[in-house]
């Protein structure tokens, strides 16, 4: 446990200390915050002037790219713990140290609580935009227990989070350059899949399946389910989320597992990478 | 894989002829992540890893490197640019114009501008330390929404209020969207769009200037302050 807290500490470090955290979280609000725009822009455009403007479609969109951009954001920290610990020389110390998991998993959860600040305040940001600048009033709820269930899928969210980041981190024990292209592949193959933007029905079959089988669809469900509605469907996608979450992280911890020790066995926990 | 999912998107919101504007984007936005990751951070992450004293102590000036670079990385992006086209133009089938001049034109003069602020950027950020990469976290996406990478930013079908679309203005990459668009999916000409190629030639005339004018500057600074090649600020 005091692994874990001291890579937390040493993540918002990286996170937030790079200049004044209040700066550094403002930073983090404004590119999350167009990214939402973007997306209800080009919904607004296209439904507007398809003669159909629902604002419940608003409110699904303003949620779900809100939670996809602070998935994005954060499912990078495992990698780059691995790569740049890599390049600084600072992983094998880490490897040698200890466990190398208690670090990924300590530096994910402190990206996720500098990612939730930013996905809160541009979830509020991006609403508050919209009713301006389209004239759109999302009908999205905002009070103490919507709120809370929220936070709740979006904590549920990290044990999704760190399994697919360990997957990740396993790869980043191999990987000696343009590490930082599968993750963007996979962030973007996540706003397809995970419902950020639109219903998985209406993708062809069956591409829906690949929906179902990702923690984070059910986890936007959840957070809709908290913010928009009906409430009464959240425990059914809380859990789900839950499930398929912990699918994901044993798959995770396995696959790090047995790349770690490869990785010692063929000389990569110690590589250099430039 | 967002070019793909706005125009998933603009094909729910029920207007598939419209995912044009989200392919279009999609080619132009490999660019401006060029111009961004690989231009603008180039030298900050020499200076990083202990490069870039080497290319002080060369003979070569640091604006030839850059200009040398901008070359580069317009032949090494576009691989990358015409596969999200061909990708996003097998899936949703839109409607563009045939190639044109205007539309040579409206995509040089834009890289251009393009990558004259890539220089100017890069100047920025030899500057500063880590604090580059969290600039261009910070302004990606902003200057991607402002300038309508996706959707119309300025002009015919813009959601922004005017003095929002004044402003979006004033960043190269909107004028070149808006005319791409306008070349591209309208149909438009030449004669239909020369105001906008008037205002990227000035536009690619002032970054480039201005651009090598601050590397000039910061290069001359730091030889005298000695601090242009310190690796951790």
């Amino acid at each position: 446990m005091r692994g874990i807290l001291s890579a937390i500490i040493l993540g918002l470090e990286r996170e937030i200390k790079w200049t004044y955290p209040p700066i550094a979280i403002a930073v983090g609000v404004v590119p999350a915050t167009a990214s939402i725009l973007t997306a209800v822009m080009v919904f607004w455009i296209g439904s507007s002037q398809g003669g159909s403007l629902d604002p419940y479609w608003i409110a699904y969109i303003i949620v779900g790219a809100a939670l996809y951009a602070h998935f994005s954001s954060y499912i990078w920290a495992p990698l780059s713990a691995v790569t740049e610990g890599k390049a600084s020389y600072t992983f094998p110390y880490v490897y040698i140290a200890g466990s190398t998991i208690t670090y990924i998993v300590g530096r994910t959860v402190a990206s996720f609580i500098e990612s939730s600040l930013t996905a809160l305040a541009s979830l509020v940001a991006a609403s508050y935009v919209v009713s301006v600048m389209p004239g759109v009033d999302a009908p999205i709820t905002i009070d103490l227990l919507s709120l809370s269930l929220f936070l709740l899928s979006m904590t549920i969210g990290v044990v999704a989070a760190v399994g697919l980041g360990l997957l990740l981190a396993a790869y980043g024990i191999f990987v000696t350059r343009l590490e930082w292209g599968l993750p963007v592949y996979i962030a973007g193959l996540l706003m397809i899949f995970t419902e950020a933007l639109f219903p998985s029905s209406s993708l062809p079959w069956p591409l829906p399946l690949i929906s179902e089988a990702l923690p984070f669809t059910h986890i936007t469900r959840a957070a809709r389910a908290a913010l928009i509605g009906p409430l009464q469907n959240y425990p059914l996608y809380a859990a789900q989320a839950l499930i398929t979450g912990v699918i994901w992280l044993a798959a995770g911890v396995a696959v790090y597992v047995l790349s770690e020790r490869r990785g010692r066995l063929k000389g990569y926990i110690d590589q250099r990478v430039v | 894989m967002t070019s793909m999912a706005l125009a998933l998107l603009y094909r729910f919101a029920g207007l598939g002829q419209f995912t044009g504007f989200a392919v279009l984007g999609g080619g132009m936005m490999a660019y401006w992540g060029n111009v961004l990751w690989s231009m603008a951070s180039q030298l900050n992450w020499d200076k990083r890893s202990g490069m870039l004293y080497l290319y002080i102590a060369s003979p070569a000036p640091l604006t030839s490197l850059l200009v040398g670079m901008s070359l580069g990385g317009i032949v090494g992006t576009l691989p990358s640019s015409l596969i999200v086209l061909a990708i996003g133009i097998t899936l949703f089938n839109p409607q563009f114009s045939p190639p044109s001049i205007a539309l040579a034109a409206t995509f040089t003069l834009t890289l251009i501008a393009l990558y004259g602020m890539g220089i100017a950027l890069s100047s920025l950020y030899m500057v500063t330390g880590r604090e580059a990469e969290e600039i261009n976290e910070a302004i990606f996406e902003p200057v991607s929404f402002l300038s309508g990478l996706y959707f119309p930013s300025v002009g015919r079908g813009s959601p922004f209020p005017f003095a929002l679309q004044a402003v979006a203005s004033l960043i190269p990459l909107t004028i070149g969207m808006d005319t791409l668009r306008r070349v591209a999916i309208y149909g438009q000409d030449l004669p239909d769009v020369w105001a906008n190629l008037a205002a990227l030639s000035l536009m690619a005339l002032v970054s480039i200037i201005g651009g090598t004018r601050a590397l000039s500057y910061v290069e001359m600074r730091g030889r005298r302050t000695g601090d242009l090649t310190v690796r951790i600020r």
